[in-house]
């Protein structure tokens, strides 16, 4: 029996394209497949340009990074990384607004009725700061503070989690470096052709423009936007979401950091759009997202260039998308990472996430020659959920506004959504509901940072929160908002931290 | 002192039943000190019998820490053992016996889950059943216990459980907590139900009068005297390819090595045996016997208006695995999450309706995978998308598929499929690449924690006795 299963595996597995999406798909697959009898071949070209420009990205990456064995300090000094605690928001719901949507929980549970509902009453009566004042990573960064959090679960210090700023391209060269080091082969080159075998459609090889052919039992896609195995050979279909996430267009620029790197990334709402703001340690990364129906490319680029905070440090570059999803993410014998399988702005750091995601799930679900549909269709549900989970997250992000200076806001704002936002939205707006799930992005923290960051306060709350006396319920506010300060304002500054992880890799 | 919940005044419950008194204590100690008025009616139609002994999942004690409640108390009042999972006897067909625990069962070797690993050494010619890398399972089986370590690495501490209760006792336990937290029983029996376009105007009592509450827990068992007028359409059969009309029950001695319920299941009937410290009861699901409740198992969307049904009123399952009591806790603290605070609870309504579905429909789920053993089949299970999709996902390769609101997680669903006959046809080629020897010196080594950690338990027999001798101490 465990002689089937053998003769059945796939051994060879062949990834188009680099990156971020294919060297982690081949650093993973080399890590956690090493031990089985596998071939990983990675295929680039140097003349392609990759997307990379300065990513955030989601604390699930130290995860991603453990997994491989990759120690933080040599990871920050090889892709110029700085701390991100979270996402500040300028001008969502109005100019002039200002939230960080942090890495951590709001204030604790209190005999099982939510602390959001017992600030809700609070806030009704004027009795209470802001929801942030209650959050250590808000105040953390704010203070332009960090520190590593603590385990222990009932330190105040372990109410945070953290994740990084980096340079992307930088990332793709050393999970590069690490993949060869565990025998993944990289082919330079371009695809000219993508063959089929006969009766099934599966691939079965890909011809270079070199004429050499490679062959594989799995093919991975990473060959960004245009999909060139899942959607120029298989067809697999693109679901177009750009109804209610109408940005389509971008222009990237680094520019010189003004100063020490803050340890959170800036979002800034503008007319046709928002601009990126991510600090690294050499430089700074920023760029506009924005509809190309409501601002010429050369508008935003100029709206770009008008609110750099240093002197540009290389030529702006463009990128075209549309918002949504390849309808398959694994078809036959094909799975699309990265780009391939779908595209979602960069609002909330999520796209080296979905790449994640897709690596996780496929060791997983990893197939065997046979290519079980279960598989196939299992892989693609669990996608298309993590998928949406953020749709609509996003979504939240446009649509609760009140702005209406300009035709594109106006459009988000009145544009229908989702289904199943509009059901999120109603149940928050009556009493500061969240529905907790376990699958895919955004806990609870997430969803009130956003919704109250947004504008969005509910009529009413919980009324066992009305239980505890005013006296106790603000005197015990009022020693939280203190402890969060005190400890915020007790740890070392970001550039501290850095420092001392330059000086942890120089050492090793 | 506290301000007032402005909508909520009062709460009437109608049904002086088991579900009834925990909703009254449960909404007693939870409104206490607000002046909101908890008011019990029984109904004069006379709720059908029902077995003398419940089963309690470990999620059990949530609530009963929320009532402030002494699980010793519990236990020694309402005659109860302690439950460590389900033991079902061999067949139909190849289904080995087999103990479903609350319990780890053997570990994670080199990330692939323990299962993985099960499978590949049981191709290699091991004999070992899966359940006896469960120190939950093998206590059971040996008829000890003792509470688990708080360590969960340690395979003394790798299990839960909760309890089996006499019923009775159990409602009569709930109804002294009730009363203590300030819930009130009216003597006056619930005749009928004044219903408007909203919901519950009135319950109309066998005095002829009316009496009104702002909010209305229908709480009258399978008779769902408030729901069932509201909405007499609601009622939806359980999707099951099983379906049993009758269910019957006897009293027999006690068991002699309590700690788990032992089911069998054949052709003709399923018979489950609950063991009290007294006495054990067995129950049956069998239509050629006699008679004592029906056993049509359904559900409807529980939340209407101004009316919340909870326990059988919102939905009746058959009893394996222990739902009634997890529906009733569930139900509660789905209440509890979204408790009115306006007159308009549409939202609030939908939200609880989906959650509290959703939560039904998937155990209902795992109880039709342990009645289907032996022979489990697509076309055996009966319709349903979700336990579809996990039994392809675990035949194919040993993958468990878990969702929002799932009672049982992964341990027990993997358990479950392994001990109904249903093993993965792959194994993951992780779990593969872990040398052989490797894994059955792992392998060995963990079953020998797991039979080590239940044989240093004392009997649970034994451990009973201490606790009544405790209390004789007690009040001595």
């Amino acid at each position: 029996m465990a002689q089937a299963d053998e003769y059945g595996a796939v051994r060879n597995v062949v990834i188009a394209g680099g990156g971020t999406a294919g060297w982690m798909t081949a650093a993973a697959l080399a890590k956690l497949f090493g031990e089985t009898n596998i071939r990983i071949l990675l295929i680039e070209s140097e003349l392609i340009g990759t997307v990379g420009v300065g990513e955030a990205t989601l604390p699930h990456l130290r995860f991603f990074n453990d997994t491989l064995g990759i120690d933080e300090a040599d990871f920050l000094a090889e892709v110029q990384g700085t701390i991100k605690l979270g996402i500040q928001f300028r001008d969502w719901a109005k100019i002039g607004d200002a939230y960080i949507h942090p890495f951590g929980d709001y204030g604790r549970d209190i005999a099982g009725v939510e602390f959001l509902q017992y600030w809700l009453r609070l806030n009704k009566l004027g009795r209470v700061g802001r929801i942030c004042d209650y959050s250590l990573p808000v105040m953390i960064a704010e203070m332009e503070r960090f520190a590593p959090p603590a385990a222990d679960p009932r330190a105040v210090m372990s109410s945070f989690s953290y994740a990084y700023h980096i340079d992307a391209g930088l990332y793709a060269k050393y999970l590069r470096d690490y993949s060869e080091a565990r025998g993944v082969e990289r082919i330079e080159g371009k695809i000219a052709a993508v063959n089929q075998r006969g009766g099934d459609g599966f691939i079965e090889s890909l011809t270079m423009e070199s004429g050499e052919i490679i062959g594989g039992d799995l093919f991975i896609d990473c060959t960004g936007f245009r999909g060139l195995l899942i959607e120029q050979t298989l067809r697999a279909g693109f679901e177009d979401w750009s109804e209610n996430l109408p940005c389509d267009r971008a222009v990237a620029a680094p520019c010189e950091s003004p100063g020490p790197p803050l340890p959170y990334t800036r979002a800034t709402a503008r007319s046709a759009g928002w601009q990126w703001r991510i600090p690294l340690q050499h430089r700074m990364g920023n760029g506009y997202v924005y509809c190309s129906r409501y601002i010429s490319d050369d508008d935003a680029a100029a709206t770009l260039g008008a609110n750099l905070e240093g002197a540009l440090a290389g030529e702006p570059r463009f990128l075209k998308f549309t918002a949504g999803k390849r309808r398959l993410q694994w078809s036959k014998n094909c799975v699309a990472i990265g780009l391939a399988s779908g595209f979602l702005e960069p609002l909330e750091s999520t796209s080296i996430y979905l790449i994640q995601a897709g690596v996780t799930v496929l060791a997983e679900l990893f197939p065997r020659r046979r290519f079980d549909q279960s598989d196939i269709d299992e892989f693609n549900r669990v996608m298309d959920l993590e998928y949406e989970r953020v749709r609509d997250f996003l979504v939240l992000h446009y649509h609760a506004t009140e702005r209406n200076d300009s035709p594109f806001w106006d459009y988000v704002r009145t544009m229908p959504i989702p289904d199943s936002l509009a059901y999120k939205m109603a149940l928050f707006r009556k009493r500061g509901h969240i529905q907790r799930y376990k699958d895919g992005l955004f806990l609870h923290p997430s969803w009130v940072a956003v919704y109250l960051g947004q504008r969005i306060m509910p009529e009413g709350y919980d009324p066992l929160a009305d239980r505890p006396a005013q006296e106790d319920l603000e005197r015990g506010f009022a020693d939280l908002k203190q402890l969060i300060a005190r400890t915020a304002a007790g740890l070392p500054p970001h550039h501290a931290y850095l420092e001392g992880a330059r000086a942890a890799a120089m050492a090793s | 002192m506290p301000g007032p919940s402005p909508h909520i005044r009062r709460i009437l419950i109608a049904g002086d039943t088991l579900e009834g008194w925990m909703s009254a204590a449960f909404l007693a100690r939870l409104l206490q000190k607000t002046g909101v008025e908890i008011l019990l009616h029984p109904c004069a139609e006379p709720d059908e019998p029902q077995p003398g002994a419940i089963a309690a999942l470990p999620s059990l004690s949530a609530f009963h820490e929320a009532l402030a409640l002494d699980e010793r108390d519990i236990v020694r009042f309402c005659g109860a053992t302690f439950r460590l999972g389900v033991v079902y006897a061999e067949g139909p067909g190849e289904a080995p016996a087999f103990v479903h625990a609350y319990s780890a069962y053997g570990r994670a070797i080199d990330s692939s889950p323990f299962r993985q690993h099960w499978i590949r050494l049981r191709r290699e010619g091991s004999t070992q059943s899966y359940d006896s890398y469960s120190p939950g399972a093998r206590a059971g089986l040996a008829g000890r216990f003792s509470h688990p370590l708080d360590d969960q690495r340690d395979m003394r501490g790798a299990y839960d459980y909760g309890l089996h209760l006499d019923r009775a006792l159990y409602t009569d336990f709930m109804r002294r907590c009730a009363l203590h937290y300030g819930a009130r029983k009216m003597p006056e029996p619930i005749a009928t139900v004044v219903n408007g376009a909203a919901g519950v105007c009135g319950l109309r009592l066998a005095n002829d009068k009316v009496a009104m509450a702002d909010l209305y827990i229908d709480a009258s068992g399978r008779q769902a005297a408030l729901i069932g007028a509201l909405e007499p359409e609601s009622w939806r059969e359980a999707p099951a390819a099983r379906r049993f009309k009758a269910m019957s029950w006897v009293d027999a001695p006690a068991d002699e090595a309590p700690g788990l319920a032992r089911v069998s299941v054949d052709a003709e009937r399923i018979s489950i045996s609950i063991p009290l410290q007294e006495r054990t009861v067995r129950m049956t699901l069998d239509d050629d016997a006699p008679v004592m409740c029906d056993a049509s198992e359904g559900w409807r969307p529980p939340w209407r208006g101004n009316c919340v049904a909870i326990g059988r009123a919102a939905a009746v399952l058959a009893p394996l695995e222990g739902p009634e009591l997890r529906i009733v806790e569930a139900g509660l603290a789905a209440l509890r999450s979204l408790f009115p605070h306006t007159g308009d609870t549409r939202t609030e309504e939908a939200e609880y309706n989906r959650v509290m579905t959703a939560m039904i429909s998937r155990l209902h789920d795992f109880q039709r995978l342990q009645a289907a053993r032996g022979d489990v089949r697509p076309e055996k299970l009966g319709e349903g998308a979700e336990l579809a999709r996990r039994l392809e996902q675990f035949a194919s390769r040993g993958r468990v598929v878990t969702y929002d609101e799932d009672t049982f997680g992964e341990e027990s669903w993997a358990a479950a499929f392994i001990g109904a006959s249903v093993l993965p046809e792959r194994i993951h080629p992780l779990a593969l690449a872990a040398p052989i020897d490797r894994v059955r010196l792992a392998a060995a080594q963990m079953l020998k924690e797991a039979q080590g950690a239940a044989a240093a338990l004392p009997l649970q027999k034994d451990f009973l006795v201490a606790g009544k001798a405790w209390r004789n101490a007690a009040k001595g």
